[in-house]
């Protein structure tokens, strides 16, 4: 059986018409399921664990990005299939997943391909995309070989798992069993403030893990975008692969 | 040589610095800094404002910066007008352009894969 969980912010009455047709469209296609919407009064781990026991022909998140990786820390590691239904936004891990919003995705959970992709960990919490850090002085220990210290110039170092923006290096692949650390350098400003023609080049090393040190400079690392933590931080890879209903149009 | 580099799998760019022991099995693009010692079994391309202070060892490489330490290339190496190596130059083809600085000895012609060079240092531990 489906389990399907609705995140909170889908009980405004906004979101009544979307949910009914999406509801309609599960029947047609036959993978209805038992619904289970999330309240602030509930223990989402709690709930959640409850959910994944019963041991669903899949868990499908109905929500954005927020909502899926507030379940992926729950789920990482478990024997569970994840969909996603995408409402709202932001929901850039579901479009990298070639997933359509709303009631498209239905299909697209319906048609069930799956594909099994590498999770990050950050000091034993899981991350999806990426771990940045910024400014100059940060310092990250690679593979326990080599330091690589971020000089004058730099805007970041980026750890990346799978990357949603649409940079220069379109080749992070969340199967390859690996990491992509990115150091991007600042924009270089030419006459008058514009953009100059001679920009800085970009670092691409491929790793297994690392530590980003702490220093004055970078006490805090970004986590997926929204999540802030504490600097001295481990970076590796998760030891098992999370399995997701993907799309036609996934970016991998 | 640029032609070659069509599977880059590192780039060190000029805003960072890496120190210690780097090893890549794919291309290598430096325009950064290293210091410690750097190898791959594939390409190397070191830029015109790239500074290496290491051991370094590839299959081919192409240079246009700076290097402070022993150069072993399997196969060919080239040293554009702007290259500066300041150690010992072991390669099986070298092509040196005018302006190019060498300072130190250079072995040429041998026989020599990364992989035997890899094994002669370890016999040497």
């Amino acid at each position: 059986m489906y389990q399907y969980i609705y995140d909170h912010y889908l009980g405004n009455k906004k979101y009544d018409k979307v949910l009914a047709k999406i509801e309609a469209r599960l029947i047609d296609l036959g993978i209805q399921g038992k619904i289970n919407k999330i309240t602030l009064l509930k223990n989402f781990e709690v709930y959640v664990n409850e959910i994944v026991a019963k041991q669903p022909e899949a868990l499908v998140v109905v929500g954005n990005d927020e909502t899926v990786a507030k379940i992926l820390n729950i789920i990482a590691e478990k024997e569970v299939v994840l969909g996603i239904i995408p409402i709202g936004e932001p929901n850039t891990i579901a479009g990298y997943f070639g997933i359509p919003k709303e009631e498209a995705a239905c299909e697209v959970v319906s048609a069930r391909k799956i594909k099994e992709v590498d999770l990050g960990k950050i000091n034993g919490q899981f991350f999806m995309s990426a771990v940045e850090v910024f400014g100059e002085g940060a310092t990250v220990i690679c593979n326990n070989k080599f330091e690589i210290k971020a000089l004058k110039d730099t805007e970041k170092i980026g750890i990346y798992n799978l990357c949603f923006e649409t940079g220069s290096h379109q080749i992070f692949n969340p199967q390859d069993g690996q990491l992509e650390l990115i150091s991007a350098p600042k924009e270089q400003k030419g006459f008058w403030g514009f953009k100059s023609k001679k920009q800085l080049t970009e670092s691409l090393i491929k790793i297994k893990k690392a530590k980003i040190l702490s220093s004055p400079a970078t006490s805090s690392v970004l986590v997926d975008g929204h999540k802030i933590m504490k600097t001295p931080a481990e970076v590796t890879l998760g030891e098992k692969k999370l399995r997701v209903i993907v799309g036609k149009e996934r970016k991998f | 040589m640029s032609k070659d580099f069509k599977d880059v799998e590192t780039i060190i760019g000029s805003t960072v610095k890496i120190e210690g022991d780097f090893k890549g099995e794919g291309d290598i693009i430096v325009e950064g800094i290293v210091e410690g010692t750097l190898k791959t079994r594939r390409n190397l391309k070191v830029g015109e404002a790239a500074k290496i202070k290491a051991g370094v060892e590839a299959s081919n490489a192409y240079v246009a910066g700076e290097i402070l330490g022993d150069l072993k290339i399997a196969e060919s190496l080239e040293l554009t007008p702007s290259a500066k190596v300041t150690g010992d130059v072991e390669a099986k083809i070298l092509t040196v352009a005018t302006g190019a600085q060498i300072n130190g000895q250079i072995k040429m012609g041998g026989e020599m894969t990364v992989e035997k060079v890899e094994e002669k240092e370890e016999k040497k531990k």
